[in-house]
């Protein structure tokens, strides 16, 4: 989910206790500030802090003027059997190829698990939104393939792109059935995103704020780990006691358009209700039931509507070989 | 199109390997600097000097700079907004809104021989003044510093920010029911039986 | 008693005037207004024009502001790669010779922004917007602090990619961070110096803040364009665009809601309304971006000052229904669908001029360069700042430009600028404004 989507849903979390609207009402932020910080403070962590201090071992910086497959090909190739030969994990970083302020050289790295091959392609030019930007921007694809010595087991995407802003690090681990796990951003989402974690926040609130502050922080950040399960790469829900992923319910992307305007729209809605009904008095005519028709029911249904609309022409497309 | 040709700009591509570095002063490729002119590196370092020095100096500013006296007959349209101090005597009867016992909003008038201003203050302000005594009695020499508001019917009125910013003479409490010099209302806080602000003719 | 000969002169005149206005790089409509204001109380506002004209000119004006100011912000946004860290989708347009596009696709996310703006002020505005107010009147501060907080939470780190990892890799990382910080609270201290106890003298008061935003958009913009050493192509006159309705729906709605978002909440500007639509609608496409920062625009201007004639509501948002409402107070359900019909006659008006005044500006650049206009309107600007409000207003601008100069170089948010307004008016709205100025000794 897209850090709004969790900002808002903290926010929505909080708006759920009576005694912090009353507040809000009365001139304190606070609940709701909690609220939304705390719904977004698991990303922040990982993206602003955790990342810049996790080590690498093999780090591959392809030239933006020659981008080479090959030797990107066989540097991932050379992480993973090197994890096979000494039985310890090897971490690999892959680096953005930019080419322009706003421009990136894409590139694929494709793990063939049948074959026990990596495959990396170097594709078009691509803006920081992923873009293509091949009018300005020429050169041609190459691709290229390594062998892997040792049987892998993939636990994100089959397929990773890299394009914009930076790359992932990928961590080769040896398993105990002889396969080698390649882990995604294996610094991410582990105890930043910890039900543990949750828990532990909302104590040290309660103990410092009081218990309704607690309970706030502690379900903005619940929130927020539990939303993530929506999507593919998981999170280690119980660390330190499991710290391996827990894999997401693969329900829709995270960068989805569509579901992340569904939880902002959604939660804006919880926040409005709640405002409503925390009223004295609460005003004429409007229920939860209206709410949710109104607000929730007929929008979706015309959502509905029009990406059904959409699927059909992309199948018409689809079938005409188009 | 590869970097170098001449969609991209020479500025923005490293001297010695040619590739993409941006603004950045040292290549993260070859590690060769820049080599590019420093006008925007100074910029940069005095932006981030200036724009702390600048602000300092406005605070000190702020801070020293007495509030000049302005008299109600010199208030002009411009001014919306604007920290006045004013001197003057409080004329007619004060009013203090307080439903259910907590002070929300009080006023008086002031007059400084020039024309009439309103002087309001709410909210904790308008607490504050209370628990000091306020609102100053009729006929209270009264000197204070506000913000400035222009209404729509082209009155202007002075909004306290803070009771400290009010200093009066022949200070005469408010008594709790009818009678009193202060016009009170527990209940709906609307303004009763209140003379209307005179202005200066200009 | 308004006629409606006299709705379709006012709102085509103030649509004509704001139009030729919005092309001057640097010049804001609300300085416009700000200046009629005082003149027509100055004069007697009857002895310049009915005050019900005189609300029609303001709304065109407005509507014409928020259509075309994209023009000069377009087209004279020079993409020097070697001093920004980032370039906008303008900007790439403009880089391959297709400003007019760009231009012509933010005009056209204005119209929808009007449609949009009619539809809900017309059918839901005055059943809905009295209730919605009434509900979120007391809580207005912390939607607002929250705004605050998402802002700085958001702001993605550039640098740090390559190398080990250490905190030489976090403090790479960190600056441009720390420079979107370091932004957000110098200007934030300006904006408390100037709300509590301006240098500035009184009689620029009604214009406190306008050498600050002066100096914090316009002028690192313009200084900057000048001294770019980046040639900008020629640039095509298109005689067609083709636009995708998926494309111009997700860039309208994206707009719409962020404009509306940030025309009911007060202190919220159309940029921030845009950015949190954008990032609500995970808004990628370019094209889409474009029409949204238009729609976003129109619904922010003309939306909030629309919102001033909704009976039983009567909100006042954004500078113009401020000012405004020095002048003109509305009172009846005739002055609603004024405001309405003024603001479709003005966009309707503007629409026939946005094609000529492009070329126009066009036209300039290419004769006179846009150093050469850029340092022109840098010129303006600093002559409309000393005219206002004197020497003390523009050494304010100059220190609102240094700070405005920090997020350009160093990689981080211009919006952080908007530190000057945001804090000081959430502890305002909050009650502990005149605490806060207490005890930063400005009170």
């Amino acid at each position: 989910m897209k850090g709004i989507a969790h900002f808002s849903i903290g926010v929505a979390v909080a708006s759920c206790f009576p005694s912090v609207v009353r507040a809000g009402a009365d001139g304190n932020p606070l609940g709701f500030l909690l609220g939304g910080i705390f719904g977004l403070l698991p990303d922040t962590i990982d993206f602003k802090f955790t990342r810049y201090f996790y080590r690498h071992d093999l780090e591959v910086v392809p030239d933006p003027l020659r981008p080479n497959a090959r030797m990107t090909a066989d540097a991932v190739a050379l992480a993973i059997n090197r994890a096979y030969e000494t039985g310890r994990a090897v971490r690999i970083k892959l680096a953005p190829v930019r080419l322009a302020a706003d421009a990136w050289r894409r590139y694929e790295v494709e793990f063939d698990v049948p074959a026990r091959k990596v495959n990396v392609r170097f594709g078009p030019a691509v803006d920081t939104s992923g873009n293509e930007l091949s009018e300005r921007w020429g050169g041609a694809a190459t691709e290229a393939e390594a062998a892997l010595t040792a049987p892998i087991k993939i636990e994100y995407f089959a397929r990773l792109t890299i394009d914009a802003f930076d790359g992932p690090v990928l961590t080769m681990e040896p398993q105990s059935d002889g396969r080698i796990a390649v882990k995604f951003i294996p610094w991410h989402r582990t105890w930043s995103h910890s039900l543990i974690t949750s828990f532990l926040a909302g104590l040290a609130t309660t103990w410092w704020l009081g218990p309704i502050y607690g309970a706030v922080v502690g379900g903005a950040h619940a929130a927020h780990v539990l939303t993530d399960q929506i999507g593919y790469l998981g999170s280690s829900l119980f660390y330190p006691f499991q710290r391996e992923r827990v894999s997401g319910w693969r329900l829709a992307a995270s960068s989805g358009a569509a579901v992340n305007l569904v939880a902002v729209w959604s939660a804006s809605l919880l926040i409005f209700w709640n405002l409503c009904r925390n009223m004295n008095p609460a005003p004429a005519g409007w229920t939860g039931a209206r709410l949710a028709l109104y607000g929730l029911m007929i929008p979706a249904l015309l959502l509905a509507a029009l990406t059904r609309r959409r699927l059909r022409a992309h199948r018409r497309r689809v079938a005409d070989g188009r | 199109m590869r970097p170098g040709d001449s969609a991209t700009r020479n500025d923005a591509l490293c001297p010695s390997c040619d590739r993409f570095i941006g603004p950045a002063d040292v290549c993260p490729y070859c590690g060769e600097d820049s080599a590019r002119q420093p006008a925007l590196k100074i910029l940069r370092r005095a932006a981030v000097v200036f724009g702390l020095l600048g602000v300092g100096t406005l605070y000190l500013m702020a801070r020293l700079q007495a509030i000049p006296v302005t008299r109600i007959s010199a208030i002009s349209p411009q001014m919306n907004f604007a920290r006045i101090c004013v001197a003057g005597t409080v004329t007619g009867r004060p009013y203090v809104s307080a439903p259910g016992g907590k002070v929300r909003y009080l006023s008086f008038v002031l007059d400084d021989g020039s024309g009439r201003l309103r002087v309001i203050a709410d909210g904790q302000v308008a607490r504050d003044l209370a628990e000091r005594g306020g609102p100053p009695a009729i006929g209270a020499r009264v000197t204070l510093s506000g913000s400035l508001r222009i209404a729509a019917d082209g009155y202007p009125a002075v909004y306290l920010r803070s009771a400290a910013a009010v200093n009066w003479e022949n200070l005469q409490p408010p008594a709790a029911s009818g009678g009193s010099d202060a016009e009170v209302s527990e209940t709906s806080g609307s303004l009763q039986n209140l003379p209307s602000p005179a202005m200066s003719a200009e | 008693m308004v006629t409606c000969t006299t709705v379709v002169l006012a709102s085509l005149t103030g649509a004509l005037a704001g139009s030729l206005l919005a092309c001057v790089p640097g010049l804001h409509v609300y300085n416009v207004i700000a200046l009629i204001v005082v003149f027509s109380v100055r004069l007697g506002s009857a002895a310049v024009l009915p005050t019900e004209a005189l609300a029609c000119a303001v709304i065109g004006l407005v509507v014409a502001y928020a259509m075309l100011s994209t023009i000069p912000s377009i087209l004279l946004a020079a993409p020097d790669e070697s001093a920004f860290f980032t370039t906008l989708p303008g900007q790439r347009y403009l880089q391959d010779g297709r400003g007019y596009a760009a231009v012509w696709l933010t005009v056209v996310g204005s119209l929808a922004g009007v449609m949009a703006t009619a539809a809900g002020y017309v059918l839901a505005a005055p059943c809905l917007l009295p209730t919605v107010w009434l509900v979120f009147r007391p809580h207005t501060h912390w939607v607002l602090w929250c705004v605050i907080a998402f802002m700085l939470l958001s702001e993605w780190p550039k640098g740090g990619s390559l190398g080990q990892a250490g905190v030489h890799k976090l403090a790479a990382a960190w600056t441009s961070l720390g420079a979107g910080l370091l932004t957000f609270l110098l200007s934030a201290m300006l904006g408390f110096i100037l709300l509590h106890r301006s240098p500035m003298a009184p009689e620029a008061a009604f214009q406190n803040l306008m050498p600050a935003f002066i100096g914090l958009f316009t002028v690192p913009w313009l200084l900057l364009n000048g001294l770019s050493r980046t040639e900008i192509p020629a640039q095509r006159i298109e005689k067609r665009i083709v636009l995708e309705r998926r494309t111009f729906l997700q860039g309208a709605l994206a707009g719409v809601l962020g404009g509306g978002f940030a025309a009911f909440f007060p202190v919220i500007t159309g940029g921030v309304g845009a950015f949190l639509a954008g990032h609500a609608t995970a808004l990628r496409n370019d094209r889409a971006f474009m029409i949204s920062q238009g729609a976003a625009r129109m619904v922010y201007y003309a939306g909030g000052l629309l919102l001033l004639f909704v009976p039983g509501a009567a909100l006042v948002r954004g500078g113009a229904a401020a000012m405004l409402r020095t002048l003109f107070t509305p009172f009846d359900r005739v002055d609603f669908w004024m405001a309405a019909a003024a603001m479709l006659i003005a966009a309707a008006s503007v629409c026939l001029l946005a094609r000529p005044l492009t070329c126009g500006v066009l036209r300039a650049m290419a004769v006179c360069g846009y150093r050469a206009i850029s340092w022109a309107s840098l010129g303006l600007v600093a002559l409309i700042v000393f005219a206002v409000t004197g020497l003390m207003g523009v050494l304010v601008a100059l220190v609102a430009a240094a700070i405005g100069l920090i997020p350009l170089l160093c990689g981080a948010r211009r919006m952080n600028c908007l530190g000057v307004i945001l804090l000081p008016m959430a502890c305002n709205l909050s009650g502990f404004g005149p605490q806060v100025a207490a005890w930063l000794g400005l009170q």
